[in-house]
C-alpha cells in the first residue's frame, strides 16, 4: 500500500530560474508516502529534487557544520531515536548544555512552525539557528560552505540540486529537504487506524487507544490528528515559575503564552526521550504521571488537563499504544 | 389566538390567587430529604468516561420511569397535542422527522433545527446558542416557549396533579405530593441521560472488536488530517480537518465548544452573541456530536443543508468569511480541495456513526399513558 510518488510532471511547468537547463535539477526525489500522507510541499525555490536531498544529507551527518567540527547535526538528532537526542539537554561544541531537549523530526514536513517556541516559520530558516547558537554548533554558515565547498561531495551535489556553488542558501535548503523525507506513517497503529490491518495491534494496545482517546485522560485534546499533534502552544503545568524558559512568550510577548509550548508529535514517542521542552522526566511513565496529577496550577495551565487514576494494567495499556506509534520505517529513506 | 386567549383566562385563577408559590419548590427535595428509591444503573460503554451527574438529581430507576411518560407526555404543551418527542422522535435521534423547522402548538415554525439528543449527559452547554448549562435547566424551557409548547409550568403542574397515575409516578421518584417544575424537569433530565450512543461500527472498531473497510478507514485518516494546501506553510495536509472541532477522543465527535463554521457573512441568528450580546460571540453555535449524523438530516442550526454531501461541500468550500469565522476554517485559501474520491472516503466515516441499536432502543421508546 505504499504510494511511490513522482512529481515530475509539477516541476515541468516551473523551471524560470537560471539552472533549470541543468538536467540533474529537475530529477525529483523518490519519497516514498504512507497511505492518504499528502506529498509535503516545498517553497517554490527548492523542489524536493534528488540531488538536494542527498546533499541535505551529507550535510545533516557533517561535523564541520560545527565551530570545531565536534558535532553535526545528527549528534543531538540521531536517527535511531527517531532524530531526537538521548540527553534532557543536549551537548553543544564545548559540552555545554543547550537550553531545550531536541525534538524528534518525525513528520517535521508537515509542521506550520519549528522549534519548542514556534518562533520559526519555514525549515530552512530553522537549519540556521543551531549553527550559529553558542550554546550548539557556534559556527558560521558562510565560513562552514567556504570549508566545506570545494570537497565532495558538497561542489557536486550543490551544483546538481542548485546550480551553484555550496553557500548559505544551498545548505538551508538541502538540509530543509532531507528533513522532508522523514516521513512517519507506517507505524503500526497507523495500519491498525488507516491501513485496513486489524492485526497491526494487540488487544492491550487496542485498549492503550481507547484510554488515549478517552475524556477521562484528555490526551487526544492536544495529541491529535494524524502527527498527533494539534501544533498548537500549551501550558501543562510542568512548573509554577517558568523563569527559566518562558516558551511561546518569548516570541508573542503575551503573559497568556508564558510557559506555553508546541505539542510535540507522539510519532516515535516511545524511542524519543527524555521528554518535555526541557526533558525533565526520562520516562513515559513519568510523563504518564504527570498528566495524570493534572499539572500544577499555574496561571496559564491548559483548561483541557484533567487528572486521572489508572491501574497498572491500564497504564500498562496506555504504554503499549504509545510504543505502537514507533515507526522504524520512517527513520531514514536516504539510501 | 382564540387559543391562546383561552389558557392565558385558564392560567388567571393560578396567578391571582396566589399561584401555588411552592411549585417550583417541591417540599421533598431528593438532595436534602432522600425519598427511598432505586438507584439506576447508567450503562456506559467502555470507551466513554463516566457521566458526571448533578449532586441534587441522582439517578433512580422511579425517576427514569417517570421523566420516560413525561417525554412523551402531550399535556406539557398548551393544547395537549405536543411532547418532547413531537419534535424529538427516537427513530430520528430524537430529531424532528428530517424538519428544517419545528411546528409549535399554534402552527407557527421555529427559526432553528431541532437538535438530536444522545450523550447529552456528558455536554456543558446546551441549545444551538448555548444558553442553557445545564439538562435541567434546558428542559423546562420548550414548555413555556411560545412558539413551542406554549404552555406555563403551573398549567403542567395542575395538569399533572390532576392525573393519580402520574402522582404515584411523582410520589415513587421524589416522595409525596412532589409534583412540581423542578421535578419534572429533573425526571426529564434524568431519563435523557440513559439516552445514550456507544455502539456504532466505530464504537466497535475502537474497541477492537470489527474491523472497518478500507474506504472508511482512509475516511477517518481525511478526518485525522490538517486542512488546506501544505505549500502554504500552516501545516495543511490536504485533508478534511474535522478533528480540531470533531474530536473523536471522548467518544461523541465535538469539542463541546461554540463556534462559527462560515455559513454567512452576516447574521440573521446571532447564536451565542444573542445570549452574550458579545462581538466575538455573533455568529457562533454549538460544535454538534457527529454521531448518528445519518440519521439526522436536515443540518446546522437552521437545518439549510439537507444532505452530508451538501455540509462536506459546504466545508470544502472554505465557508463565508465574516468577523467572528472560525480559524480552521480554509476560507483564505479556496477551501479544503477535497476530490470526489476523498468526499466519499469522507462520507464513508461518517456512516460507521450510525447508531441503529440507539435509534430502535425499546427503553427510549413511547410508554404510552402513564397508569
Amino acid at each position: 500500500m505504499v504510494h511511490i510518488v513522482l512529481l515530475a510532471l509539477l516541476l515541468a511547468g516551473c523551471g524560470k530560474d537560471a539552472n533549470a537547463d541543468k538536467e540533474d535539477t529537475k530529477v525529483l526525489f523518490a519519497l516514498q508516502l504512507p497511505v492518504g500522507a499528502p506529498m509535503p510541499v516545498t517553497p517554490s525555490d527548492n523542489p524536493l529534487t534528488d540531488a538536494s536531498v542527498r546533499l541535505g544529507k551529507a550535510l545533516f551527518f557533517e561535523a564541520r557544520l560545527s565551530r570545531n567540527g565536534s558535532i553535526s547535526c545528527a549528534s543531538c538528532h540521531h536517527p535511531d531515536r527517531g532524530f531526537s537526542d538521548t540527553l534532557a539537554l543536549s551537548l553543544g561544541v564545548d559540552g555545554l548544555p543547550g537550553l531545550r531537549n531536541a525534538p524528534s523530526l518525525g513528520n517535521v514536513a508537515y509542521h506550520p512552525s519549528f522549534f519548542r517556541d514556534g518562533g520559526v516559520p519555514t525549515l530552512e530558516q530553522q537549519v540556521l539557528a543551531p549553527i550559529h547558537d553558542e550554546l550548539e554548533m557556534d559556527h558560521n554558515i558562510n565560513l562552514a560552505a567556504a570549508e566545506l565547498g570545494d570537497e565532495e561531495p558538497y561542489g557536486s551535489l550543490s551544483m546538481q540540486a542548485y546550480g551553484k556553488p555550496l553557500d548559505a542558501y544551498v545548505i538551508t535548503r538541502a538540509i530543509a529537504n532531507y528533513e522532508r523525507t522523514l516521513i512517519s506513517g507506517w507505524s503500526r497503529s497507523d495500519r491498525f487506524l488507516y491501513q485496513g490491518d486489524a492485526t497491526a495491534l494487540s488487544a492491550a494496545e487496542v485498549r492503550g487507544w481507547q484510554l488515549f482517546s478517552s475524556a477521562e485522560l484528555n490526551c487526544a485534546a492536544c495529541h491529535s490528528g494524524f502527527d498527533l499533534t494539534d501544533h498548537d502552544f500549551h501550558n501543562v503545568g510542568q512548573y509554577l515559575d517558568y523563569g527559566n524558559d518562558p516558551g511561546r512568550e518569548r516570541i508573542t510577548l503575551q503573559p497568556g503564552d508564558l510557559g506555553k509550548f508546541k505539542t510535540p508529535t507522539l510519532r516515535n514517542i516511545a524511542r524519543t526521550g527524555p521528554y518535555m521542552h526541557d526533558g525533565a522526566f526520562g520516562t513515559l511513565d513519568q510523563v504518564i504521571d504527570h498528566f495524570a496529577s493534572g499539572g500544577q496550577p499555574h496561571p496559564n495551565l491548559s483548561p483541557e488537563m484533567r487528572t486521572f487514576v489508572l491501574t497498572e494494567e491500564q497504564k500498562a495499556d496506555l504504554l503499549a499504544f504509545l510504543s505502537a506509534l514507533s515507526d522504524d520505517r520512517s527513520l531514514d529513506q536516504v539510501p | 389566538m382564540s387559543r391562546k386567549t383561552l389558557f392565558l383566562l385558564a392560567s388567571m385563577p393560578l396567578v391571582i390567587f396566589g399561584c401555588k408559590p411552592d411549585t417550583d419548590d417541591p417540599p421533598t427535595d431528593p438532595g436534602t430529604q432522600p425519598w427511598p428509591t432505586t438507584p439506576y444503573t447508567l450503562e456506559i460503554p467502555a470507551n466513554f468516561p463516566p457521566m458526571p451527574i448533578p449532586a441534587d438529581n441522582p439517578m433512580t430507576e422511579e425517576g427514569v420511569k417517570l421523566g420516560r411518560f413525561l417525554f412523551f407526555e402531550e399535556r406539557l404543551s398548551g393544547n395537549n397535542t405536543m411532547s418532547c418527542a413531537t419534535c424529538h422522535a427516537p427513530e430520528f435521534v430524537f430529531s424532528d422527522h428530517g424538519n428544517q423547522f419545528s411546528t409549535g402548538i399554534d402552527g407557527i415554525a421555529g427559526t432553528r433545527n431541532s437538535m438530536v439528543l444522545q450523550n447529552l449527559g456528558w455536554e456543558q452547554r446546551y441549545f444551538w446558542d448555548g444558553r442553557a448549562q445545564t439538562l435541567e435547566d434546558q428542559i423546562v424551557q420548550p414548555v413555556e416557549n411560545t412558539i413551542e409548547m406554549h404552555e406555563t409550568w403551573p398549567n403542567v403542574v395542575a395538569k399533572l396533579e390532576a392525573d393519580a397515575a402520574y402522582q404515584a409516578l411523582f410520589q415513587d421518584a421524589f416522595g409525596p405530593g412532589s409534583v412540581s417544575k423542578t421535578n419534572a424537569a429533573r425526571a426529564i433530565a434524568q431519563f435523557i441521560r440513559t439516552m445514550i450512543s456507544g455502539n456504532s461500527r466505530f464504537d466497535q472498531f475502537q474497541r477492537g472488536e470489527i474491523q472497518l473497510e478500507i474506504d472508511e478507514q482512509l475516511g477517518f485518516l481525511l478526518t485525522q488530517q490538517e486542512g488546506g494546501n501544505p505549500a502554504l506553510g500552516l501545516g495543511g495536509q490536504w485533508g478534511a480537518d474535522c478533528f480540531h472541532c470533531h474530536p473523536h477522543g471522548g467518544g461523541r465527535f465535538t469539542d463541546g465548544s461554540m463556534r462559527n463554521n462560515g455559513l454567512d457573512a452576516t447574521f440573521t441568528d446571532l447564536g451565542l452573541g444573542g445570549v452574550t450580546g458579545l462581538p466575538q460571540d455573533m455568529g457562533k453555535f454549538k460544535v454538534p456530536q457527529l454521531r448518528n449524523v445519518a440519521l439526522s438530516a436536515p443540518y446546522m442550526h437552521d437545518g439549510r443543508f439537507q444532505t452530508l454531501e451538501q455540509v462536506i461541500d459546504h466545508y470544502n468550500s472554505g465557508g463565508i468569511p465574516s468577523p467572528t469565522i472560525d480559524a480552521f476554517m480554509k476560507f483564505t485559501q479556496g477551501g479544503l480541495s477535497l476530490t470526489p474520491e476523498k468526499k466519499a472516503q469522507l462520507l464513508a466515516f461518517l456512516n460507521t456513526l450510525t447508531d441503529t441499536e440507539f435509534v430502535t432502543n425499546p427503553a427510549f421508546q413511547d410508554p404510552g399513558e402513564p397508569q
